[in-house]
Protein backbone atom coordinates (compact mmCIF):
# COMPACT_ATOMS: atom_id res chain seq x y z
CA UNK A 1 0.00 0.00 0.00
CA UNK A 2 2.92 2.25 0.79
CA UNK A 3 4.31 1.70 -2.61
CA UNK A 4 1.51 3.34 -4.03
CA UNK A 5 0.38 6.60 -5.24
CA UNK A 6 -3.20 7.56 -6.04
CA UNK A 7 -3.88 9.60 -9.41
CA UNK A 8 -7.20 11.01 -11.12
CA UNK A 9 -7.21 10.76 -14.38
CA UNK A 10 -9.75 13.53 -15.38
CA UNK A 11 -12.67 13.62 -18.33
CA UNK A 12 -10.80 13.98 -21.78
CA UNK A 13 -7.58 13.70 -20.25
CA UNK A 14 -4.91 10.73 -21.21
CA UNK A 15 -3.06 8.40 -19.14
CA UNK A 16 0.71 9.10 -19.39
CA UNK A 17 2.50 6.45 -17.38
CA UNK A 18 6.92 6.38 -17.39
CA UNK A 19 8.32 3.49 -18.22
CA UNK A 20 8.83 1.82 -14.96
CA UNK A 21 5.71 2.37 -13.70
CA UNK A 22 2.07 0.86 -14.17
CA UNK A 23 -1.24 1.85 -13.14
CA UNK A 24 -4.18 -0.27 -11.70
CA UNK A 25 -7.83 1.30 -12.23
CA UNK A 26 -9.72 1.43 -9.00
CA UNK A 27 -12.51 3.57 -9.84
CA UNK A 28 -13.63 4.30 -13.53
CA UNK A 29 -12.92 3.38 -16.55
CA UNK A 30 -10.75 3.78 -19.43
CA UNK A 31 -10.36 3.38 -22.97
CA UNK A 32 -7.55 1.92 -24.65
CA UNK A 33 -7.35 3.49 -28.40
CA UNK A 34 -4.97 2.49 -31.23
CA UNK A 35 -4.06 4.40 -34.50
CA UNK A 36 -2.34 1.46 -35.45
CA UNK A 37 -4.38 1.09 -38.68
CA UNK A 38 -5.93 4.63 -39.21
CA UNK A 39 -4.48 7.60 -37.78
CA UNK A 40 -7.52 9.24 -38.06
CA UNK A 41 -10.19 6.64 -37.30
CA UNK A 42 -8.46 4.65 -34.41
CA UNK A 43 -10.20 1.37 -33.10
CA UNK A 44 -11.33 1.04 -29.32
CA UNK A 45 -9.40 -1.89 -27.92
CA UNK A 46 -9.95 -2.11 -24.48
CA UNK A 47 -12.22 -0.77 -21.72
CA UNK A 48 -10.48 -1.01 -18.36
CA UNK A 49 -12.22 -2.04 -15.49
CA UNK A 50 -11.32 -1.65 -11.41
CA UNK A 51 -8.42 -4.45 -11.16
CA UNK A 52 -6.77 -3.89 -14.45
CA UNK A 53 -3.32 -3.79 -14.93
CA UNK A 54 -1.82 -1.16 -17.67
CA UNK A 55 1.37 -0.56 -18.56
CA UNK A 56 2.87 -4.15 -17.52
CA UNK A 57 4.21 -5.63 -20.83
CA UNK A 58 4.74 -9.24 -19.16
CA UNK A 59 1.14 -9.27 -18.31
CA UNK A 60 -1.14 -7.28 -20.81
CA UNK A 61 1.37 -8.50 -23.75
CA UNK A 62 2.51 -5.17 -24.43
CA UNK A 63 -1.07 -3.73 -25.45
CA UNK A 64 -1.23 -0.96 -23.42
CA UNK A 65 2.45 0.18 -24.25
CA UNK A 66 2.18 0.27 -27.87
CA UNK A 67 3.29 3.35 -29.84
CA UNK A 68 0.01 3.81 -31.63
CA UNK A 69 -1.86 2.99 -27.89
CA UNK A 70 -3.71 6.19 -26.33
CA UNK A 71 -5.78 5.80 -23.01
CA UNK A 72 -8.65 8.35 -22.91
CA UNK A 73 -10.50 9.18 -19.56
CA UNK A 74 -14.33 9.47 -20.86
CA UNK A 75 -15.08 10.26 -16.91
CA UNK A 76 -13.22 11.20 -14.31
CA UNK A 77 -11.08 7.63 -12.98
CA UNK A 78 -8.80 6.42 -10.00
CA UNK A 79 -5.70 4.83 -10.52
CA UNK A 80 -3.24 3.52 -8.16
CA UNK A 81 -0.05 3.69 -9.69
CA UNK A 82 3.20 1.43 -8.58
CA UNK A 83 6.43 0.71 -9.86
CA UNK A 84 6.28 -2.42 -11.95
CA UNK A 85 8.68 -4.53 -9.86
CA UNK A 86 5.99 -4.02 -7.00
CA UNK A 87 3.25 -5.26 -9.71
CA UNK A 88 5.48 -7.96 -10.98
CA UNK A 89 6.13 -9.53 -7.07
CA UNK A 90 2.20 -9.29 -6.47
CA UNK A 91 1.77 -10.81 -9.88
CA UNK A 92 4.00 -13.62 -8.91
CA UNK A 93 2.96 -13.77 -5.29
CA UNK A 94 -0.44 -14.28 -6.94
CA UNK A 95 0.45 -16.67 -9.12
CA UNK A 96 2.14 -19.01 -5.91
CA UNK A 97 -0.19 -18.70 -3.18
CA UNK A 98 -3.69 -19.72 -4.87
CA UNK A 99 -4.87 -22.72 -6.41
CA UNK A 100 -6.63 -21.11 -9.00
CA UNK A 101 -3.15 -21.29 -11.02
CA UNK A 102 -4.43 -24.67 -11.97
CA UNK A 103 -7.11 -23.65 -13.82
CA UNK A 104 -4.71 -20.78 -15.59
CA UNK A 105 -1.68 -23.41 -16.38
CA UNK A 106 -4.39 -25.56 -17.96
CA UNK A 107 -6.32 -22.81 -20.09
CA UNK A 108 -2.69 -21.98 -21.20
CA UNK A 109 -1.59 -25.32 -22.49
CA UNK A 110 -5.03 -25.00 -24.37
CA UNK A 111 -4.12 -23.83 -28.23
CA UNK A 112 -7.26 -21.80 -28.65
CA UNK A 113 -6.63 -19.87 -25.53
CA UNK A 114 -2.89 -19.78 -24.90
CA UNK A 115 -2.60 -16.26 -27.67
CA UNK A 116 -4.90 -14.84 -24.36
CA UNK A 117 -2.59 -12.39 -22.57
CA UNK A 118 -1.47 -13.10 -19.32
CA UNK A 119 -3.94 -10.73 -17.78
CA UNK A 120 -6.92 -11.69 -19.89
CA UNK A 121 -6.41 -15.95 -18.48
CA UNK A 122 -6.00 -14.97 -14.77
CA UNK A 123 -8.78 -12.85 -14.90
CA UNK A 124 -11.36 -15.91 -16.18
CA UNK A 125 -9.61 -18.02 -13.58
CA UNK A 126 -9.92 -15.70 -10.85
CA UNK A 127 -13.45 -14.10 -11.62
CA UNK A 128 -15.29 -15.96 -14.17
CA UNK A 129 -14.10 -19.83 -13.77
CA UNK A 130 -14.28 -22.29 -11.24
CA UNK A 131 -12.76 -25.68 -11.37
CA UNK A 132 -14.47 -28.89 -10.28
CA UNK A 133 -13.35 -32.69 -10.36
CA UNK A 134 -15.41 -35.15 -11.42
CA UNK A 135 -14.84 -39.04 -11.00
CA UNK A 136 -14.26 -41.32 -13.63
CA UNK A 137 -17.98 -42.74 -14.98
CA UNK A 138 -20.08 -39.81 -12.86
CA UNK A 139 -23.16 -38.42 -14.24
CA UNK A 140 -22.45 -34.78 -14.91
CA UNK A 141 -25.74 -32.73 -14.80
CA UNK A 142 -25.12 -28.80 -15.41
CA UNK B 1 -18.97 28.27 -74.09
CA UNK B 2 -17.45 26.05 -72.16
CA UNK B 3 -17.69 25.86 -68.65
CA UNK B 4 -14.72 26.13 -66.30
CA UNK B 5 -14.48 23.13 -63.82
CA UNK B 6 -14.06 24.70 -59.88
CA UNK B 7 -12.75 22.47 -57.62
CA UNK B 8 -15.53 21.95 -54.96
CA UNK B 9 -14.51 21.35 -50.77
CA UNK B 10 -17.31 19.06 -49.99
CA UNK B 11 -16.08 16.62 -53.11
CA UNK B 12 -14.13 13.95 -50.96
CA UNK B 13 -12.37 13.21 -54.63
CA UNK B 14 -11.19 16.63 -54.90
CA UNK B 15 -7.72 17.93 -54.50
CA UNK B 16 -8.64 21.03 -52.59
CA UNK B 17 -11.10 18.92 -50.68
CA UNK B 18 -10.88 19.59 -46.62
CA UNK B 19 -11.94 17.06 -44.38
CA UNK B 20 -14.32 18.58 -41.49
CA UNK B 21 -11.41 17.13 -38.67
CA UNK B 22 -8.94 19.21 -40.66
CA UNK B 23 -11.52 22.35 -41.15
CA UNK B 24 -11.83 22.20 -37.45
CA UNK B 25 -8.06 22.17 -36.34
CA UNK B 26 -7.93 25.42 -38.58
CA UNK B 27 -6.38 23.75 -41.56
CA UNK B 28 -4.35 21.38 -39.75
CA UNK B 29 -4.56 17.64 -41.40
CA UNK B 30 -5.18 15.12 -38.24
CA UNK B 31 -2.20 13.32 -39.14
CA UNK B 32 0.10 16.13 -38.35
CA UNK B 33 -1.66 17.00 -35.02
CA UNK B 34 -1.14 12.91 -34.36
CA UNK B 35 2.31 13.12 -35.29
CA UNK B 36 3.14 16.28 -33.25
CA UNK B 37 0.91 14.67 -30.13
CA UNK B 38 3.38 11.31 -30.54
CA UNK B 39 6.75 13.43 -30.53
CA UNK B 40 5.78 15.48 -27.01
CA UNK B 41 4.65 11.61 -25.94
CA UNK B 42 8.00 10.92 -26.32
CA UNK B 43 9.92 13.62 -24.87
CA UNK B 44 7.56 14.02 -22.23
CA UNK B 45 6.31 17.14 -22.74
CA UNK B 46 2.90 15.78 -21.74
CA UNK B 47 0.79 18.94 -21.90
CA UNK B 48 1.34 19.45 -25.56
CA UNK B 49 0.85 15.61 -26.20
CA UNK B 50 -2.50 15.74 -24.39
CA UNK B 51 -3.23 19.69 -26.12
CA UNK B 52 -2.54 17.97 -29.49
CA UNK B 53 -4.04 14.47 -29.20
CA UNK B 54 -7.55 16.65 -28.35
CA UNK B 55 -7.50 17.39 -31.92
CA UNK B 56 -7.87 13.56 -33.22
CA UNK B 57 -9.08 12.05 -29.98
CA UNK B 58 -12.48 10.47 -30.42
CA UNK B 59 -15.04 11.51 -28.11
CA UNK B 60 -17.87 9.34 -26.88
CA UNK B 61 -20.34 10.13 -29.40
CA UNK B 62 -18.00 9.79 -32.27
CA UNK B 63 -16.69 5.51 -30.67
CA UNK B 64 -18.96 4.29 -34.18
CA UNK B 65 -16.47 6.25 -36.54
CA UNK B 66 -14.45 2.80 -36.78
CA UNK B 67 -17.65 0.57 -37.71
CA UNK B 68 -18.59 3.37 -40.45
CA UNK B 69 -14.96 2.84 -41.85
CA UNK B 70 -15.11 -0.89 -41.92
CA UNK B 71 -18.50 -0.67 -43.39
CA UNK B 72 -16.98 0.96 -46.46
CA UNK B 73 -14.07 -1.22 -46.52
CA UNK B 74 -16.06 -4.30 -46.80
CA UNK B 75 -18.93 -2.92 -49.48
CA UNK B 76 -15.94 -1.89 -51.22
CA UNK B 77 -14.27 -5.40 -50.84
CA UNK B 78 -17.98 -6.84 -51.88
CA UNK B 79 -17.98 -4.82 -54.91
CA UNK B 80 -14.51 -6.39 -55.79
CA UNK B 81 -15.49 -9.74 -54.96
CA UNK B 82 -12.70 -10.20 -52.65
CA UNK B 83 -15.14 -11.06 -50.21
CA UNK B 84 -18.34 -13.19 -49.95
CA UNK B 85 -20.25 -11.51 -47.69
CA UNK B 86 -21.30 -10.95 -44.05
CA UNK B 87 -19.48 -13.96 -41.83
CA UNK B 88 -17.31 -15.35 -44.66
CA UNK B 89 -13.84 -14.79 -44.34
CA UNK B 90 -12.30 -11.08 -44.85
CA UNK B 91 -15.25 -9.30 -43.76
CA UNK B 92 -14.55 -7.34 -40.91
CA UNK B 93 -16.29 -6.65 -38.07
CA UNK B 94 -16.20 -4.33 -35.00
CA UNK B 95 -15.81 -5.76 -31.92
CA UNK B 96 -17.25 -2.66 -29.82
CA UNK B 97 -20.17 -1.99 -31.77
CA UNK B 98 -20.89 -5.84 -31.97
CA UNK B 99 -20.95 -6.16 -27.97
CA UNK B 100 -22.64 -2.51 -27.22
CA UNK B 101 -25.41 -3.59 -29.58
CA UNK B 102 -25.84 -7.26 -27.63
CA UNK B 103 -25.23 -5.24 -24.30
CA UNK B 104 -22.52 -7.32 -23.56
CA UNK B 105 -20.01 -4.23 -21.94
CA UNK B 106 -19.94 -3.56 -18.78
CA UNK B 107 -18.75 0.07 -18.34
CA UNK B 108 -18.89 2.14 -15.22
CA UNK B 109 -20.16 -1.21 -13.49
CA UNK B 110 -19.96 0.25 -9.71
CA UNK B 111 -19.80 -3.19 -8.26
CA UNK B 112 -16.43 -3.21 -7.67
CA UNK B 113 -15.39 0.65 -7.51
CA UNK B 114 -14.13 1.98 -4.38
CA UNK B 115 -13.19 5.54 -3.41
CA UNK B 116 -10.27 5.76 -1.55
CA UNK B 117 -9.79 9.68 -2.15
CA UNK B 118 -11.02 10.11 1.98
CA UNK B 119 -7.57 8.00 2.67
CA UNK B 120 -5.00 10.14 0.47
CA UNK B 121 -3.60 14.31 0.67
CA UNK B 122 -2.07 15.23 -2.87
CA UNK B 123 1.78 14.75 -2.50
CA UNK B 124 1.55 13.97 1.21
CA UNK B 125 0.23 9.92 0.33
CA UNK B 126 -1.73 7.77 2.57
CA UNK B 127 -2.76 8.49 5.95
CA UNK B 128 -1.00 6.31 7.59
CA UNK B 129 -3.97 5.78 10.70
CA UNK B 130 -6.60 4.52 8.13
CA UNK B 131 -4.10 1.99 6.07
CA UNK B 132 -6.51 -0.63 7.91
CA UNK B 133 -9.84 1.19 6.15
CA UNK B 134 -8.14 1.52 3.13
CA UNK B 135 -7.02 -1.90 2.63
CA UNK B 136 -10.26 -3.13 3.66
CA UNK B 137 -11.80 -1.28 0.84
CA UNK B 138 -9.30 -2.01 -1.64
CA UNK B 139 -10.31 -5.51 -1.10
CA UNK B 140 -13.04 -5.19 -2.72
CA UNK B 141 -11.43 -4.48 -6.44
CA UNK B 142 -10.74 -7.17 -8.22
CA UNK B 143 -6.92 -7.94 -8.55
CA UNK B 144 -6.63 -6.80 -4.96
CA UNK B 145 -8.95 -9.30 -3.95
CA UNK B 146 -6.99 -11.76 -4.20
CA UNK B 147 -4.71 -10.74 -1.52
CA UNK B 148 -4.75 -11.19 1.93
CA UNK B 149 -4.11 -8.10 4.66
CA UNK B 150 -0.61 -8.51 5.20
CA UNK B 151 0.12 -8.44 1.38
CA UNK B 152 -1.19 -5.43 0.42
CA UNK B 153 -0.01 -3.53 3.83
Amino acid sequence: MKKTDLRVIHKHNLLFLEPDQCAIIINGNLNLFSHKEDVATPILQAIYNPGDIIGNKSIDGGNSRDTHSWIIAYKDCDILLMNIEYCDYLWDKMKSSSDKNYIAKKMQACPWLMHLTEQSIYTLAYDLLFYKKFDMDQKICP
Amino acid sequence: MEKIHVPEDDDPQDELYIDPATKRNEGVSTHIMYVRALCHREVKNYSVALESYARVMKREEEISDYEKMIEKKNFKELTLKTVDGPGFPGWRIDIYSHFKREKLLKENNRLMMVNLRDYYTWKEGWHQDQVQNIIKDLQRVRFFNRFDRETLY
